[in-house]
């Protein structure tokens, strides 16, 4: 079995079209309401700061994750890898 | 940190570069992140001062980091060329293939351990995780030190002040408090000299 979660494996599996910032593996209700807030309400905002932040090098993403709407570790992995391996699909 | 904010993108971007410290454009929603960056590592500078040229540090830093990422790749290569599934760097495909062989086998219960162990590997991210952060643990380390003084020495200090407390209260006090401990021991003989 493989260690993504479900969720993952939805998000990678097609484009994402018009999909919420919560259909991002790693980003529940809580951190989706705090970014929605600030913005980022669908996926595709997401993805354009994860873009900027140059695909997370050097963990730019993640500690803006972190930063912006209080995600843990675990979080801003999970949303960085889902965003990583979308990007590898259909960039 | 305050003292960023007032730095117009151009110079901001060429102290990021001056520190080795990787960017992206710098916008209003990634500024704050550099900022911080910035002030984070002037205040490690601050509290390491021994590190005298602080580009050089960094570009160490970040120059073990590449060299890490490119083992990890290094690795999935060298998985994919064993596995043999895998061959092509496509997710798209890969997944393709992936829905194709578990409508074969209806489950991929049957796989050998080093498809799954791949598979896996490979969904996690891009870049196979590193499993442990050396650099994390250099901070922890970093940060251990920072204690004033070393946990042992605390420790000792205490055990040496509570020994000096007990001093005090033995030599103000004409009651010995271990005056019982010296009468057991006396008991003790006297009764081992009876008997003999």
């Amino acid at each position: 079995m493989s260690h993504t979660s479900q969720k993952h494996r939805d998000f990678v599996s097609e484009p994402m079209g018009d999909k919420p910032v919560t259909a991002l593996a790693g980003i529940g209700e809580v951190l989706g309401s705090k970014l929605e807030e600030q913005g980022f309400d669908k996926a595709y905002v997401l993805l354009g700061q994860f873009l900027v932040l140059r695909k997370d090098a050097d963990d730019l993403f993640k500690d803006w994750l972190k930063d912006s709407c209080g995600a843990n570790s675990r979080q801003a992995d999970l949303c960085s890898s889902c965003l990583k391996e979308w990007c590898s699909s259909f960039l | 940190m305050n003292k960023f904010k007032n730095l117009s993108d151009a110079e901001l971007i060429n102290i990021l570069q001056d520190y080795g410290i990787q960017h992206g454009p710098i916008v209003d929603s990634t500024r704050t992140l550099y900022e911080k960056k910035l002030y984070e590592y002037e205040r490690q500078k601050k509290t390491f001062p021994g590190s005298a040229e602080p580009s050089y540090e960094s570009r160490q830093k970040y120059s073990t980091r590449e060299y890490d990422d490119n083992q990890d790749d290094y690795e999935t290569y060298e998985e994919e060329t064993y596995t043999k599934t895998y061959a092509r760097p496509q997710t798209y495909q890969r997944v393709r293939e992936d829905f194709q062989n578990n409508s074969r086998f209806g489950d991929n219960t049957y796989k050998d351990i080093s498809h799954v162990h791949h598979q896996s590997s490979y969904s996690k991210g891009v870049e196979p995780r590193r499993p442990i952060r050396p650099k994390a643990k250099e901070e922890e380390a970093e940060q251990s030190t920072r204690r004033f003084l070393p946990l042992w020495l605390q420790l000792l200090l205490l055990l040496v002040f509570a020994g000096f407390l007990v001093y005090l209260y033995i030599s103000n006090t004409d009651q010995n408090p271990f005056k019982f401990l010296e009468e057991s021991l006396y008991l003790s003989e006297k009764t081992a000299d009876s008997a003999n």
